[in-house]
């Protein structure tokens, strides 16, 4: 990954971490794309989980 | 005159390294005037802090970033690792780097350490802390085990470009704000450096190369178990005798006393002193005779002071002691650990261990003690548990052990548990006879499970060692081993797996045609290889034996408390789970206590007649599949076949391999949710994002499910539940009722 590291443009959407979804928006227009899978997943989302390997605990 | 001792990034931050305190305590024992500098925790601590993060954040700025990636139609393996880190960077750089402070005091405070949900966001909380801190230096990557960076540590060219990378060694940039001036305010003649692993080779040779254009008179040397593999090799190029002036060889407290007197007194003579390499008048590289082995019996007890003892990450110390030095066994033909300290087997009295505890215990307040020794010997197994005793000593300890299956009978079990001991970890290797004698481990695989049987009786944490793919090892052999394992799993806490990997310094890569090792295939551009690809001529295949291996660490991820679920206390924190059965008493306890309970879930909040999501919820919605995404690069990730510590960055051939064949990732929607509370991180498919939008305290379940057709609504409510077992929605009611139909 090479992000730009000198440059510090304003980022252009607020911050999500902001965002609540409590407050969101009365209707969930996604829901009603056509063509949306009516799939519910919930997955943890977590990279180490992934790739953590035992041997890298036992080295040291 | 004085010496500063620096023991440099990466090594673990739980627990301060023995290394220093040792040669501190020997040399302050001869009058010098020492300092120690531990720049690994000096660095995490700073990278991993409020200040520090935000930096990370702004020059990484991954909103930017992820919105060119989230605009595109699909995405090759490079594009997949990148959008991996930044939508996860996008969605909760703001909260880890807010929260990071906070994250380091619950590690170190002794209420909230113990209490495991605290612990398990400050866990996940400083994990994140490392994965936006090393976005920065990407594809560097620090995390709680490692540094690895693009630059191979096999290849000396490597490591020497990667001194001056200000963009990708991310030590730099730290060593010039801290370590210099540091270095520059003691003023230190001599200069002793530290480097037991690999990810501190790169870190290492970036400072000598910044104190030398500082002060180049000053006599720098390098020193430590991982030189006993490469310094040889590495004294063999030419640069690196303007970053260093001499390698110690093997232990390090005889030569770096005569260096430090022969600089006091003005008369330093490198030819004199034993275990040495360095770069004669004419250019010449010179090794010296090895020197006697030191009796450890002379040795003062470690002296930690100096050292930043407030800032590892835990509550309580866990101070390492080494009681011996080598293995009394030393025989298993894999094995090159004796020969790193070596040569011999010494050890201290009884009396002087436990001297060393009483003395340390009072002085840092502490009663953990980490016995650093390859193996507990027969002898201190036996008599040590009593004198601890009978000291009236208070501690608890863990330590390596042999399974030696005459010793640990279950009397001195039973003493080890009583005098503190609450983890051993024992070298099982195989199940298989046959290749037990051929490794030469001296013991027998039914006789070891008894034994284990007896330090469960006693209460004592077992870990085993197991290894696939020994040469001429079939995939029965391997899966004998996977069987005792899984069939005892009910005495056994902990397996740390791994694949044989062929030493160059081991006693089978001399004997090798004896192990039907019919071809070995170094890499000529690796100068410093220590570790050689080879073919068996009989037995599994180095990718059958892959697949095993990978094959055990699924099943012991589904069979093992300790490795399930969220549980960082052996992923991430390895002294951790120890400071927690000391906590708690025993494993037992520790079990029921608290692994299964937050197995089973104790925060969980139900849903209520109009479900409301919690506000501690961030989410962000995804133009690509997160979940899948995830999925894909770690079934990448598994077909390396080297050891990971020397890198587990994907090299630049494979990744454009990958780029190219690699069916690429199409778009297809997905949010990606943050719980501040917990720190967790999960992937949701935009239908139950949905849903979860519509919680919002004005709806009822139904109404909230209504949204989706008719045929999948009961889907929905399975859903909602879901959600509410995740904790996601507040107020109470409707799970119980739901339960109740
Ligand atoms: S594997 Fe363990 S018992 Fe065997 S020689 Fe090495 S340190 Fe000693």
């Amino acid at each position: 990954m090479n992000p730009p590291k000198n440059d510090k443009p304003e980022p252009s959407n607020p911050p999500s971490a902001d965002r609540e979804p409590a407050a969101a928006p009365d209707a969930a227009p996604d829901a009603k794309k056509p063509g949306m899978k009516y799939v519910f997943k919930i997955a943890p989302a977590d990279p180490k989980r992934n790739s953590i390997d035992f041997e890298d605990v036992a080295d040291k | 005159m004085k010496v500063a001792l620096v023991f440099p990034p990466q090594g673990h931050f739980t627990q301060p390294y023995l290394s220093l305190p040792s040669l501190a305590a020997f040399l302050r024992g001869h009058g010098f005037e020492v300092h120690q500098l531990d720049e690994s925790i000096g660095s995490y601590d700073h990278f991993l802090s409020r200040e520090r993060l935000e930096r990370s954040l702004e020059r990484v700025a991954p909103e930017i970033a992820l919105a060119a990636l989230d605009g595109r139609e699909e995405l090759d393996f490079s594009a997949m690792e990148r959008y991996q880190l930044l939508s996860e960077l996008a969605l909760i750089g703001r909260d880890v780097t807010l929260n990071i402070d906070e994250a380091k005091r619950v590690l170190r405070s002794r209420d909230e350490f113990y209490d495991y949900e605290r612990y398990l966001w400050a866990g996940r909380t400083i994990e994140q802390g490392l994965r936006l801190f090393s976005a920065e230096y990407a594809p560097s990557r620090l995390t709680a085990h490692g540094f690895v960076t693009r630059y191979s540590v096999e290849r000396s060219s490597e490591i020497i470009a990667a001194l001056s990378d200000e963009r990708e060694n991310p030590y730099l940039e730290y060593f010039r704000e801290f370590t210099l001036p540091r270095l520059q305010a003691i003023d230190p003649d001599l200069i002793g450096i530290s480097v037991t692993f690999p990810s501190q080779a790169i870190p290492a040779l970036t400072l000598c190369r910044l104190i030398k254009r500082w002060k180049p008179s000053v006599h720098i040397t390098l020193g430590g178990g991982l030189l006993a593999y490469v310094a040889d090799k590495l004294s063999k190029r030419p640069e690196i005798w303007s970053l260093i002036d001499s390698f110690v060889m093997l232990e390090g407290e005889g030569p770096l006393l005569r260096l430090a007197e022969g600089i006091r007194d003005g008369n330093l003579d490198l030819s004199t002193i034993g275990n040495l390499i360095y770069r004669g008048a004419s250019g010449e590289v010179v090794k010296t005779p090895r020197g006697e082995p030191l009796d450890i019996k002379l040795l003062p007890t470690p002296d930690f002071d100096g050292l930043p003892l407030d800032k590892y990450l835990t509550p309580e110390l866990v101070l390492p002691l080494a009681a011996t030095r080598g293995c009394y066994w030393g025989k298993c033909v894999f094995c090159t650990l004796y020969t790193v300290i070596g040569p011999g087997y010494r050890g201290r009295t009884i009396a002087q261990t436990v001297e060393d505890m009483q003395k340390l215990s009072a002085k840092h307040k502490t009663k953990h003690f980490y016995l650093a020794i390859e193996d507990l010997p027969p002898n201190m197994a036996k008599r040590l548990p009593e004198a601890i005793l009978d000291a009236g000593l208070d501690v608890s300890w863990w330590a390596d052990a042999r399974l030696e299956h005459d010793t640990f009978d279950q009397e001195v079990c039973d003493m080890l548990a009583k005098s503190g001991c609450k983890r051993l970890a024992f070298g099982y290797e195989s199940a298989s006879r046959r290749v037990l004698a051929r490794m030469c481990k001296g013991i027998d695989p039914d006789a070891s499970m008894e034994l284990v049987r007896r330090v469960r009786k006693a209460g004592i944490s077992v870990t085993l060692y197991a290894m696939i793919g020994f040469p001429t090892e079939t995939r029965e052999e391997a899966e004998m081993t996977l069987a005792a394992i899984l069939e005892n799993r009910d005495l056994i806490q902990e397996v740390s797996a791994r694949v044989f990997y062929l030493d160059e310094s081991s006693e089978i890569y001399r004997r090798r045609q004896e192990f039907d090792i019919v071809e070995v295939y170094p890499d000529p551009q690796s100068d410093l290889q220590v570790y050689y690809d080879f073919k068996p001529g009989s037995g599994m295949t180095r990718r059958e034996a892959r697949d095993v291996y990978l094959e055990f660490t699924k099943k012991l991820r589904s069979h093992f408390p300790v490795f399930q679920n969220t549980n960082m206390l052996y992923h991430e924190l390895k002294s951790h789970y120890f400071l927690y059965l000391a906590e708690h008493g025993s494993w037992e306890a520790l079990r029921d206590k608290v692994l299964s309970r937050e197995v089973s879930g104790t925060r969980r909040a139900a849903v209520g007649p109009r479900p409301l999501a919690v506000r501690a919820l961030r989410t962000r919605e995804l133009a690509f599949d997160r979940a899948r995404i995830d999925q894909r690069l770690s079934s990448i990730d598994s077909f390396t076949l080297r050891p990971r510590y020397q890198s587990d960055l994907v090299d630049d051939e494979d990744r454009a391999r990958f780029d190219r064949e690699l069916p690429r990732e199409p778009r297809e929607g997905s949010t990606l949710l943050y719980d501040a509370r917990t720190a967790e991180l999960h992937c949701i498919s935009p239908a139950a994002a949905a849903l979860l939008l519509r919680c919002d305290g004005t709806r009822t379940p139904e109404q909230v499910i209504e949204i989706v057709p008719q045929p999948v609504r009961a889907n929905a409510r399975d859903c909602l539940m879901e959600l509410a077992l995740h904790g996601w929605i507040s107020e109470g009611g409707w799970i119980a009722e739901e339960q109740r139909r």
